[in-house]
Order: C-alpha cells, then sequence, then structure tokens
C-alpha cells in the first residue's frame, strides 16, 4: 500500500464522519433548545425551563467533542491536501475564513453563558445566548456547506496565468444554488437528528417512568419538530438536491441508481446490487417511470445511464455510493413514517397506550445519524473521481510531501483517540442521563454533586 | 494590499498568542501555583470562560492566510506534517483535560486531568515556538513545498529538521514567554494563595524570559543570518525589537508595585512587540525558505478581487470578535464566581 492517496483519503473520510456525528445533533439542537428555552421564558413554564436547562447539559457535552473533533477538519485541508488548498485556496479560503470570524468567536462566547449564566442573567437574556448559539451553529454550517457547494458545482471562479483558482463574483460564489439547496436540506436533516434524540429520551423517561412529565415535553417537542423536520428534508429540499444533481452531475445520479443504460421513462430501484463488472444491476425491484418524474419532473424523461460518460468520469466507488444512496432514502423514508404515526398518536392522546410505539420511539435514534452520514457519502463519492466537480481530480490534491507513512501514522493516531473521545462522550451523556431532568439546579449541576 | 494582509494575519496570530498564551500559562503554571486540588479547580475557573474562544483566534489566523495566501497555507501546513499532527492532539488533549475536570468530581481522576492539562499547557507553546523558529531559519523549500523530519542534525548545520538547537532555544522562550503571562493573568484575577504565588513567580519568569531572549537573540545570528540581518538592519524591526526589553522590564516593575492589571497588560505588550519585531524581520516572507530565492512572500497572494472580498468580511467580523472578548471579560468580573 504505497499509495499515499489511500491514506489521505481514508484519514479525511474517517475524521470526518466521525466529526459529523456532533454537530448534527448541537445544530438541531440549538434550535430546539431555543423553542423550549422561549416557551419557557415568555410563558414563565418551569417545565419547559427544566427542559432547555437539561438539553443545555446534553448540548454542550455534543458540542465540546464537536469542538475537539473539528479543530483537525479545518487544519487537514492545508496538511493532507496542500495541492487543492493551492489551487483552491483563493475561492474556498474565503468561507473558512468567515466561519471563524462569524460563527466561532459567537459560539464559544456565549456557550459559557448558555451552560453557567441562568442564574446570573435574566431570563431573557439567557434565552439570548441560546439563540446566539442557534446562530452561531446555523452560520457555520452555511460557510461549511458553500465550501462544498463550491466543490460539487464551482460558480463565481476565473483560473489565473499559474493555473490556479481565483475569485471572480463574490457574492455568486456566496448565493451558489447548490449552497442554499444543500444548506436548507442539510439544516433539516441536523433537526431530524436532534427531534429523534429529544423523542429517544422522552420515551426512555416515559417508559421507565423515571421523569414521565419531563418525558411527556420531550415527546411533545420531538415529534413535533421531528414530523416537520422528516418532511422537509424530503420535500422540497432532498427533491430539490436530487434535480440538481441530475441537471450538474447527471454521471453521479446514474451512479447512484446503479444505472449502466441510457433509459426513458425511467423506473427508480428500490432494490438491487449493482453488478459494476458486468454492468448491469442484480435482482432488481424497481417502480417505472418514477426516477425521471423525480429527476425531471415528467415520467418520461431519459435519464442517462452510466454508457454515455468517459469511464474516466464514473465515480471511483459505484458500489458504495449506490449503497450510500438508498440507504439514505429509504431511511429518509421510514422516518416520515415513524414520526408521522407517533405525533398522530400524541394527537389523540394515545401514544402511551401504545408503549410499542415508545418503544420505536427510544430504539430508533440511530437511524437519522445513518440517514445523515449515508447523505454525506452520496454527496462526496457523487463528486469523485474529481475534488472540484469537473475542474480538478481528487488524485491531484494531495500533498506531495506528505508520504504514506506521515499519514498512516496520523491515521492510526487519530483512531486510537477518537475512539478514547467516543467512550468519553458516552460516558458523559450517560451520566446526565442518569441524573435525569430533575434533579438539575439553575446551574445544570446535578443537585447530589453539591451534597 | 498584500501587506495590509500581512500584518493582519500578523495581527491575528499576536491575538492569539497573547490570549491563548495566558491560559496555556496557566495551565504550565499549574501545579507551582496551586497545592491543593481546590486551588487547582481555581486555576481551572480562571480560565474557564476564556480558554476556548482563546484558540478560535488560531482557526481565525488560518483562515484568514488561507484566504489570502494560499500557498503559503499550503506549504507550511503539509511540511511541518508531523508538527501540526502534535499540535492537534495536544489541542484535542488539553481540551479533553479541562472538561473532563469540570465534569468529574473524583479527585483521584481530577489529579490525572490536572497532569493531563499541564503538560499539554506546556508542550503546545513549546511546540508552536519550534514552528516560529522554523519559520525564522528557514526550511528546505523546493518547487512543491517542504518536508521535514522531528530530527535531522540536531546541531542545525546539516540537514534540517523541526527540531535542532535553534528551534528548540525558541521553543523554550515560548514556554517561558506564556507561563510569565499566565503568571501575570492569574496574579490579576486570583486572590488568596493562588494569587500569591503567581505574583512570586512574575518577577522570576521576567528574568528567565530576558535570559533565554539574549541566547535566542545570539543563536538567531548563528543559525538564521538572513533573518538577523533583517532584524539588525530593518527600522520597523529594531523599534518594536527595543521596546519589547523595555515592557518585560514594566510587567516586573508594575508587579512589584502591586498593579496586577497593568503589569499583565505589559506582558501581553512585550509578547505583542516580540512578534512584531519578528514579523518586521520577516517581511515580505511567509515562509522563509533556504535557499532563501524559493521563499514564499506576499507576491503569492490570492488575487485582487479575492483579497479585496476578504477584507470587507474581515473589517465586519474583526471588530465583532473584538466586542465578544469584550464582552466576556466584563461579564467574568475578577475574582471568578
Amino acid at each position: 500500500m504505497g499509495e499515499p492517496l489511500v491514506w489521505h483519503r481514508l484519514q479525511f473520510a474517517f475524521t470526518i464522519v466521525f466529526h459529523y456525528l456532533f454537530p448534527q445533533l448541537t445544530m438541531g439542537l440549538a434550535l430546539l433548545v431555543c423553542v423550549m428555552k422561549g416557551i419557557g421564558v415568555f410563558r414563565r413554564d418551569e417545565a419547559w425551563l427544566r427542559a432547555a436547562r437539561f438539553w443545555i447539559r446534553i448540548f454542550a457535552v455534543n458540542f465540546g467533542v464537536g469542538v475537539m473533533t473539528g479543530i483537525p477538519m479545518e487544519f487537514q485541508i492545508g496538511m493532507n491536501w496542500s495541492r487543492f488548498s493551492e489551487y483552491a485556496g483563493a475561492v474556498i479560503g474565503q468561507t473558512l475564513g468567515m466561519e471563524s470570524l462569524f460563527a466561532f468567536f459567537l459560539e464559544s462566547s456565549f456557550l459559557g453563558m448558555l451552560v453557567f449564566g441562568e442564574r446570573r442573567l435574566s431570563p431573557r437574556r439567557h434565552f439570548l445566548a441560546s439563540v446566539a448559539l442557534f446562530v452561531g451553529s446555523w452560520l457555520s454550517a452555511y460557510f461549511i456547506v458553500t465550501t462544498n457547494a463550491f466543490m460539487q458545482h464551482p460558480v463565481g471562479f476565473t483560473t489565473n496565468a499559474r493555473g490556479a483558482l481565483e475569485l471572480a463574483s463574490f457574492s455568486a460564489f456566496m448565493t451558489n444554488p447548490w449552497a442554499l439547496v444543500e444548506w436548507a436540506h442539510v439544516m433539516c436533516a441536523t433537526v431530524v437528528t436532534a427531534s429523534f434524540v429529544v423523542s429517544a429520551v422522552g420515551a426512555y423517561y416515559v417508559l421507565s417512568g423515571r421523569a414521565a412529565d419531563d418525558g411527556r415535553v420531550f415527546l411533545k417537542v420531538g415529534t413535533t419538530a421531528g414530523l416537520v423536520a422528516s418532511l422537509l428534508v424530503a420535500f422540497p429540499t432532498g427533491d430539490l438536491q436530487a434535480k440538481l444533481v441530475a441537471k450538474h452531475q447527471p454521471v453521479a445520479l446514474a451512479a447512484m441508481e446503479g444505472r449502466f443504460t441510457t433509459e426513458n421513462a425511467a423506473g427508480i430501484t428500490l432494490i438491487g446490487q449493482p453488478n459494476v463488472q458486468a454492468r448491469r444491476l442484480d435482482n432488481p425491484i424497481k417502480v417505472p417511470g418514477m426516477l425521471s418524474f423525480l429527476a425531471y419532473g415528467t415520467f418520461h424523461s431519459d435519464v442517462r445511464g452510466l454508457e454515455d460518460f468517459p469511464e474516466k468520469d464514473w465515480p471511483t466507488n459505484i458500489e458504495l455510493l449506490y449503497y450510500a444512496f438508498h440507504i439514505m432514502a429509504g431511511i429518509g423514508t421510514i422516518q416520515i413514517a415513524i414520526m408521522g404515526f407517533a405525533r398522530a398518536l400524541l394527537l389523540l392522546r394515545r401514544l402511551e397506550r401504545w408503549p410499542l410505539m415508545l418503544w420505536a420511539l427510544m430504539l430508533s435514534f440511530p437511524l437519522p445519524y445513518i440517514a445523515t452520514t449515508c447523505g454525506w457519502m452520496t454527496a462526496e463519492l457523487g463528486r469523485q473521481p474529481w475534488l472540484v466537480f469537473g475542474l480538478f481530480r481528487t488524485s491531484e490534491g494531495s500533498s506531495t510531501k506528505v508520504h504514506s507513512g506521515d499519514t498512516l501514522f496520523s491515521l492510526i493516531g487519530f483512531s486510537g483517540l477518537y475512539l478514547l473521545l467516543g467512550l468519553v462522550f458516552l460516558f458523559l451523556v450517560g451520566r446526565v442521563l442518569r441524573d435525569g431532568p430533575r434533579d438539575l439546579d439553575s446551574d445544570g449541576h446535578a443537585e447530589k454533586a453539591h451534597a | 494590499m498584500p501587506d495590509v494582509f500581512y500584518v493582519l494575519v500578523c495581527v491575528m496570530i499576536t491575538a492569539f498568542v497573547v490570549l491563548d498564551g495566558f491560559d496555556f500559562g496557566a495551565g504550565a503554571l499549574l501545579f507551582l501555583v496551586a497545592r491543593t486540588p481546590d486551588e487547582r479547580r481555581r486555576v481551572h475557573r480562571a480560565i474557564g470562560p476564556f480558554w476556548d474562544g482563546n484558540e478560535v483566534w488560531l482557526l481565525a489566523a488560518a483562515g484568514l492566510l488561507f484566504a489570502a495566501f494560499p500557498r503559503a497555507l499550503a506549504a507550511a501546513m503539509s511540511g511541518f506534517y508531523l508538527g501540526m499532527v502534535l499540535v492537534i492532539w495536544l489541542f484535542i488533549g488539553r481540551a479533553l483535560a479541562i472538561e473532563l475536570r469540570h465534569h468529574v468530581e473524583d479527585a483521584l481522576f481530577a489529579g490525572l486531568f490536572d497532569v493531563l492539562f499541564c503538560a499539554a499547557s506546556l508542550g503546545l507553546p513549546l511546540t508552536l515556538g519550534i514552528a516560529l523558529g522554523n519559520l525564522i531559519r528557514g526550511v528546505p523549500l523546493e518547487e512543491g513545498g517542504f518536508a521535514l523530519p522531528f530530527f535531522a542534525d540536531l546541531a542545525g548545520r546539516g540537514e534540517k529538521g523541526l527540531i535542532d538547537v535553534f528551534t528548540l532555544a525558541s521553543g523554550v522562550v515560548a514556554v517561558l514567554a506564556t507561563s510569565l503571562h499566565g503568571a501575570a493573568f492569574l496574579a490579576w484575577r486570583e486572590d488568596g494563595p493562588v494569587g500569591e504565588r503567581a505574583r512570586a513567580l512574575v518577577p522570576r519568569l521576567v528574568v528567565a524570559v530576558a535570559i533565554l531572549l539574549v541566547v535566542a537573540g545570539a543563536a538567531t545570528f548563528v543559525f538564521a543570518g538572513p533573518a538577523a540581518a533583517a532584524l539588525r538592519s530593518r527600522p520597523t524591526a529594531i523599534t518594536f525589537g527595543a521596546l519589547a526589553p523595555l515592557l518585560l522590564g514594566a510587567a516586573r516593575w508594575l508587579s512589584g508595585k502591586g498593579r496586577a492589571r497593568d503589569a499583565f497588560l505589559a506582558s501581553a505588550g512585550f509578547l505583542a512587540t516580540t512578534l512584531a519585531s519578528i514579523a518586521a524581520a520577516q517581511h515580505p516572507y511567509l515562509v522563509r525558505g533556504i535557499p532563501e530565492a524559493l521563499s514564499i512572500g506576499t507576491d503569492s497572494h490570492a488575487g485582487s478581487t479575492s483579497l479585496h472580498a476578504a477584507l470587507a468580511w474581515f473589517a465586519i467580523g474583526f471588530p465583532l470578535a473584538c466586542t465578544y472578548v469584550g464582552v466576556i471579560f466584563r461579564y467574568e468580573r475578577r475574582g471568578g464566581a
């Protein structure tokens, strides 16, 4: 395995997948905490304030691990991908620079006030601290998504005499249509993650009877936000995203669907195994005409197959891309069903008489984590073999001066460190769950800690 | 225009050193200023509201460098690969220690986290100081960047490595200077035994910094000829270089007078002028190369549209960031809650 590119890619993939387990909850939860805090403050309702207090504690632990695993991301672009940094830095450096200045400072400054400030700040100001965290984390996402959108669908640039990119239009770059759609899709997905987590904890407290009142509040917030966000993540945001892929990355769409031949009135595959060697999809189960409709809005559009594109432009891992996309779409559908059913039962005041539904809510919190991870894998595997789509190949982007031995050294180190971080995270969250929402004073400390 | 960005990047790096420097220093001195677990908890509380915001200045500096001088960022980050990996691990380890110290009440494990926190707080300025030493000495640049092993010739004569006597001296200066800064911070913010011990440490650390600075300065002439020549011949470098020892002395004098806050500010001024003097001597190079002709300088900038856009958002974002720092310092009044 002398090929350094493999290790560069593996390290980036591993560190970013692990990292994104945390921000997706942070961002969605930031919104839900704002809602709980807002209702609690403006209605002077202690139950909602207690809910907010509990989730701020989870938020703080989750945010901390998100920051720790986020630091490597910014540096790795320069460390492992120096030729890409040189090539595209004049453009993507803009958004990465803005992220620190506009989002990180805001978040790091107000996190302390949110976590420790309830007694010292007025209720209204404490609410504003939660809004600052919400704005900061969602802004941060916009900058990162815009960076990614440029790699997916580059706009607003020119190429200079040295062959590197330069910015041509800041506003075109910042309002890349791909970025707007991707951001909306990603943010809805973060709310789905947070809703499933909040609902799962609510279901646990109701089922165990440990803090049933608080559990009911969590279930109300979780299933309401969960249903709305699960619907929005599919339609219109996911739908728009798919149409953009169909328009600008037709080769990626073909690979996502495991489609080797061009077809009129193409069907959508529900299940099947892509057989790249034989250039066909084995054992397909399809809904006729559906893909043409979803990608282009009519049942009779041509959907181009991989055969229409030169093989050197095919995504490099068609099988994984195909499964990532189908798992994301499949789980997305299941999420709507779970949240729709749970919310309807809650509306009819039947939810607690259906312990099976509560069990389902409690156990289904990993689903959105799997779906978002697969969603990002779809986006990034679909972009291959390009680092900047149509302009710059991944194989041209890695650092020439960093050899396999260096990269494997750091990858092994990151694996060990992240295993430790993961264990610490589970331990700390486990403690918060065990202490429960009941025993918290307004500083967010468990009361017994003071005894 | 590129020179404006050279200055702005240096300002951001200076802000990082001045701000994160005091919490590195507080961590480095943890076992000297705090003898009991309870006193150590006070040190953690003193830096608690600040440390993670302080780290953001490094990310922001890197972000600005990326936007304005992508070639310099690409060469430095990949060239210092192993050093950067260490820096990242130290940052993660330190954050982990601080967070766990806050969450875990158990005395046995609190001790473990304190040791980890102290070690990482020493390791970070050491590593970053060594990196700065490398930039002053120059790195073996080629067309596609450079690569440095941890060690090559420790005497600094033959093949270049990250660590040699000169860069090590620069790392030790960084450790001592941030320790002084941390002591000045704790002397200002803490009463009781922690504050007293910090106050007692200030004059001793001033002497240590002064001695090491003379050693490192002399080493510059031996090991980093081109940088030393620039340091000696440029008026801005000389001016800042002359101000630095004055401010170091002022920190000692103000601390003796019991004006702890002013001593802290003088120590901040010392760090800032030292860095400004180095920056003036390095200009226009962002990455000084061996041979010098291959250095990456301000002419490698990102193009005028990129720079104009970056200047616009920086002009909005920088005052905002400064305001947040001001708000936090005002909100977290002296002595802690």
